[in-house]
């Protein structure tokens, strides 16, 4: 990846985590002007949560998409299409709404499990090395599975407004998210992110084919077990405190790679940052984006996996 | 009097409505908000000069039930009047007692 590719995306990560934090700018300023120690209450309570996780989740789609692509050797695997997001989402319900589990860090565990089990099941059905249309096929059908499965637990969860939670958080919003959840979510991702990118040459060596990557010395079955495992384990995490998004693990990859001239194992750090990016300036376009004609507030509540949905 | 109905993930009271109007018969103005949700944001920043907080089904788990423990709302600098969410949801004549109860609470 060239010098300035590097300086643009790091100029580009810079600038989205600004203007998460400050926009929008009216009400901070009015606030500073009120009360500087709520001014930076403000900020540290609920923009800078928010900023990180944006950021955050936007890397782990965006790298954790890179790996998968590479895995599976497939342009088209993603998160989403793959079913994990489905699957940590159907994980972090039953933990939540029916084992009764609260606490932020343990449902991040739940929406690993979920994910996991969604790759299993994705791998069993199609293959690593599937044709693209069995893996979208397969990936579809678990995805649809998990969202059912869902539905149906929030449908017969104890508390009625449980199903009201799966319009907001299932779309993938980031509002009102503290910083408990924020690093309930973002410890575990970063850990698996980092052990993921510690694998790039692996994979940049996978594209060559498993006979290949063995004569090298590595492990193809071990090594796309990994990187199923640490892609879920991160995607899961996010996926329990803000929802599950999509497009974002598809696109930022595809541009990734562009940058690195087609190298899967090399297009995982920009990848990151790409889907950082993307994602954050999702977000700031739910913030700021009038709602109806109604007079503006201090805080848009427009899930932001909508915007990504329709790819805006 | 400035005040904000709260139910579970910010959930408020459209204005106008038939709940803002069965506020006004308690004394309070409910203010109008975007989307009919209130967030943390507005809480901190703004908080108005009565919160009343619907208790319904709080103690079973939902999202909406765990905003309403963020240390912000808990936390809130504004006159806290914790209301039975049922009468709320229907806005029928069962919301009668609840406002006798606030227009006394809030004198």
């Amino acid at each position: 990846m060239s010098r300035r590719s590097v300086l643009l995306l790091a100029a580009g990560i810079a600038l989205a985590a600004a203007l998460s934090l400050v926009l929008p700018i009216g009400s901070l300023l009015e606030t500073r002007r009120a009360d500087p120690g709520l001014a930076w209450m403000l900020i540290q309570e609920l923009r800078l949560p928010r900023t990180l996780l944006a950021l955050g989740y936007g890397a782990v789609l965006g790298l954790t998409g890179a790996a998968l692509q590479a895995t599976f050797a497939n342009p088209l695997a993603s998160p989403d299409i793959t079913g994990s997001s489905s699957g940590a989402a159907l994980g972090a319900v039953a933990g939540a709404y029916w084992l009764g589990i609260s606490g932020p860090l343990a449902l991040a565990a739940c929406g690993a499990l979920g994910a996991l089990v969604a790759l299993a099941v994705l791998i069993a059905l199609a293959g690593r090395r599937s044709e693209t249309a069995t893996l979208l096929l397969a990936g579809v059908a678990i995805a649809l599975a998990a969202s059912a499965g869902t539905s149906l637990l929030l449908a017969l969860a104890p508390s009625p407004f449980a199903f009201y939670d799966s319009f907001e958080w299932l779309m993938g919003s980031f509002v009102d998210r503290g910083m408990p959840q924020a690093l309930a979510a973002l410890v575990p991702a970063s850990i698996a992110s980092i052990l993921l990118v510690r694998r790039a040459q692996a994979l940049d060596m996978m594209a060559l084919g498993d006979d290949v990557l063995a004569s090298i010395g590595y492990r193809p079955r071990r090594l796309a077990v990994e990187v199923v495992t640490l892609s879920a384990i991160a995607v899961g995490a996010c996926v329990s405190v803000c929802g599950a998004i999509a497009f974002v693990g598809l696109i930022a990859p595809f541009l990734a790679r562009a940058m690195v001239r087609g190298h899967p194992g090399r297009a995982l750090v920009p990848a990151a940052a790409i889907g950082g990016i993307l994602l954050t300036s999702a977000d700031l376009l739910v913030r700021l984006a009038p709602a109806g004609g109604r007079s503006r507030l201090v805080s848009s509540r427009r899930p932001s996996g909508l915007r990504c949905l329709s790819g805006s | 009097m400035d005040a904000i109905w709260i139910g579970g993930a910010g959930q408020t009271i459209a204005v106008p409505s038939v709940g803002a109007d069965w506020m006004r018969l308690a004394g309070l103005k409910q203010r109008p908000l975007q989307g009919d949700r209130v967030s943390l944001e507005t809480i901190l920043v703004r908080p108005p000069a009565v919160l009343v907080q619907s208790r319904y089904r709080s103690g079973q788990f939902s999202r909406g039930a765990a905003w309403l423990s963020h240390p912000i709302v808990r936390n809130a600098k504004s006159r806290r009047v914790e209301v039975d969410g049922r009468g709320w949801t229907c806005m029928g004549p069962l919301v009668i007692p609840e406002i006798e109860r606030l227009r006394s609470l809030i004198r």
